[in-house]
């Protein structure tokens, strides 16, 4: 209670002291304010704030949205052919950038239509030409998805082809090796099922016997190009087994034909039981996909 | 005849009825009816004032404790029209706009008619010199984004540091839910306000801010109350920027 009693006191004292009314005395007479609207200079937003990513030129922004002269307006869509080069993961990123950009986009057709009611042609057409890229990426992804499927499909004709492919492989002339190479790797993956990327390999789960049979087939055509350029070269066919066949997989022709006759110099090379095979191709896989993490650390 | 009724039963149904009414709670019971500074005391309450900002139509409402109730909302808003309609009291649209702190009840409870007044003047006194002041449409109605007039809450704001000019409120303290709101510093008196943000919080949570608001300002009042008794005994005279002691 005290306390209460003190407050009182303190309080009346103060407002007995003061010369200013705490009324407004007529309701007529006040000078009424302008409303004071709020300023963001009252504070700082730092230049890393994530929701900056929502405009196109990020916190350099002047404006809600970008005229025709600051966009690229000489730009072009992607095209099949360039897109059918990339990878997987360059398709999804590429996807995932150009999503950001139409969101962009979107957002600034909003704000420049509600705002100013300014044209939004150039926008619009940056943004048909990244509808296109889209629907390309998934056309070349869908191209992809239809070939394996038709691949895994090609069980009668396939020995026929392969061979076929052999052949053309053994005498494609030098200038042709580069695109055939290119195919193999497609081959490789869609009817092997072998990835063509060393880190995308799934140890446990794509090591198979169709895994095993495609480490044989590569190693056939490679050394058979070889043989074909070098008859004399210091290995000879047949191959000794996976031991033999894997270093065509992960090395260049001529490393792997040093290491294979390396291999049989030092009387390692070893014809494998059935059951020790995919021990062996995932440890050695293991062992390379180790080296590789390494040198890229 | 299972339908029918006594007289005595129709009787207490709608006894029980008006009972049910009048028991229901419109808004924070605390906030029903307005305080004097003595009541404000009595109640263990600062001195303070609490501005809510509705976020579906951007009105402002002024109260003296944490909480509001329906009886503020119809003396705040007493000649509502299509512009500036009567408010809802749903708890989830109000939020918490900025928390003044006063440096004792008298200012705080003049605060808070002085505003209140400043509305009336808005609303209805002067009309049409508070509409002049405000942004319009092309149809020269009151800027509006759907329900939302920014308008309100930048009045709001104005009387504000109206008040606190006028009646020379000193050593009070603004705490703002956004700086932004605040608007430009030569808009205020540097040397009356003070000014801070509160913390980040969601409507959700607003009461538990507004319960350790209140807590922290009843201890600093304390505070402040024992250190102006203590100059007093000390110097046996009344504190500083008083003329003469109450009896």
């Amino acid at each position: 209670m005290s306390q209460v009693f003190k407050r009182q006191l303190s309080a009346s004292v103060k407002s007995c002291a003061r010369n200013k009314p705490l009324k407004f005395s007529d309701l007529k007479s006040i000078q009424l304010r302008e409303p004071i609207t709020p300023t963001h200079r009252n504070f700082d937003v730092s230049p890393d704030h994530p929701l900056w990513a929502f405009f196109g030129n990020g916190s350099n922004s002047e404006h809600a949205y970008r005229t025709s002269d600051e966009l690229d307006t000489t730009s072009r869509a992607w095209t099949m052919p360039e897109l059918r080069r990339k990878s997987f993961d360059d398709l999804h990123k590429l996807w995932y950038i150009i999503l950001k950009e139409r969101n962009v986009i979107a957002t600034e057709r909003r704000l420049a239509n509600a705002i100013d009611n300014v044209g939004t042609t150039a926008l619009s057409d940056l943004d048909a030409k990244m509808g296109l890229s889209h629907k390309r990426i998934k056309q070349v992804l869908l191209e992809r998805q239809t070939a394996y499927e038709r691949a895994q499909t090609l069980t009668s004709d396939i020995n026929e082809y392969l061979a076929n492919f052999e052949q053309r492989y053994i005498n494609a002339a030098e200038d042709e090796i580069a695109s055939e190479n290119d195919k193999l790797v497609r081959l490789q993956y869609a009817v092997f099922g072998i990835q063509p990327a060393l880190e995308d390999y799934n140890l446990e789960s794509d090591i198979n016997q169709k895994f095993v049979e495609g480490i044989s087939f590569i190693a056939k055509v490679k050394l058979g190009r070889h043989l074909a350029q070098n008859p004399n070269s210091s290995v000879q066919f047949p191959l000794n087994g996976v031991v033999e066949e894997l270093p065509f997989l992960i090395r260049s022709v001529d490393q792997a034909v040093e290491e294979v006759s390396a291999l049989r110099e030092s009387g390692q090379s070893v014809l494998l039981d059935k059951i020790d095979v995919f021990p062996f191709v995932r440890n050695a896989l293991g062992k390379v996909l180790e080296e590789f993490n390494q040198q890229s650390s | 005849m299972s339908g029918m009724k006594l007289r005595a039963e129709k009787k207490m149904r709608k006894h029980l009825i008006e009972q049910l009414k009048a028991r229901k709670v419109l808004g924070a019971r605390i906030a029903q009816g307005e305080k004097s500074a003595e009541d404000l005391t009595r109640l263990n309450m600062p001195p303070q004032l609490y501005v809510f900002h509705n976020r579906f139509s951007g009105q402002v409402l002024y109260s003296q404790v944490p909480g509001f109730h329906q009886d503020q909302i119809d003396a705040q808003f007493t000649r509502p029209n299509w512009q500036n309609r009567k408010p809802n009291r749903r708890t989830d649209l109000w939020k918490l706009m900025c928390v003044v702190n006063f440096s004792n009840h008298e200012y705080a409870v003049a605060a808070y008619h002085g505003l209140k007044d400043l509305r009336k003047c808005r609303d209805t006194v002067q009309q049409q010199v508070a509409k002049a002041m405000r942004k319009k449409d092309d149809d020269g109605n009151i800027w509006s984004s759907g329900q939302y007039r920014p308008t309100y809450a930048q009045e709001a704001v104005a009387d504000l540091s109206h008040v606190i000019d006028e009646f020379e409120l000193e050593n009070t303290r603004v705490m703002w839910e956004s700086a932004w709101r605040k608007g430009d510093d030569a808009r205020w008196r540097n040397d009356l306000v003070e000014h801070e943000t509160l913390p980040p919080f969601t409507t959700k949570y607003q009461t538990a801010l507004m319960a350790e608001l209140q807590e922290k300002a009843v201890a600093e009042f304390a505070a402040a109350r024992e250190g102006d008794m203590a100059h007093q005994s000390d110097t046996g005279a009344p504190g500083p920027g008083t003329s003469s002691p109450v009896a």
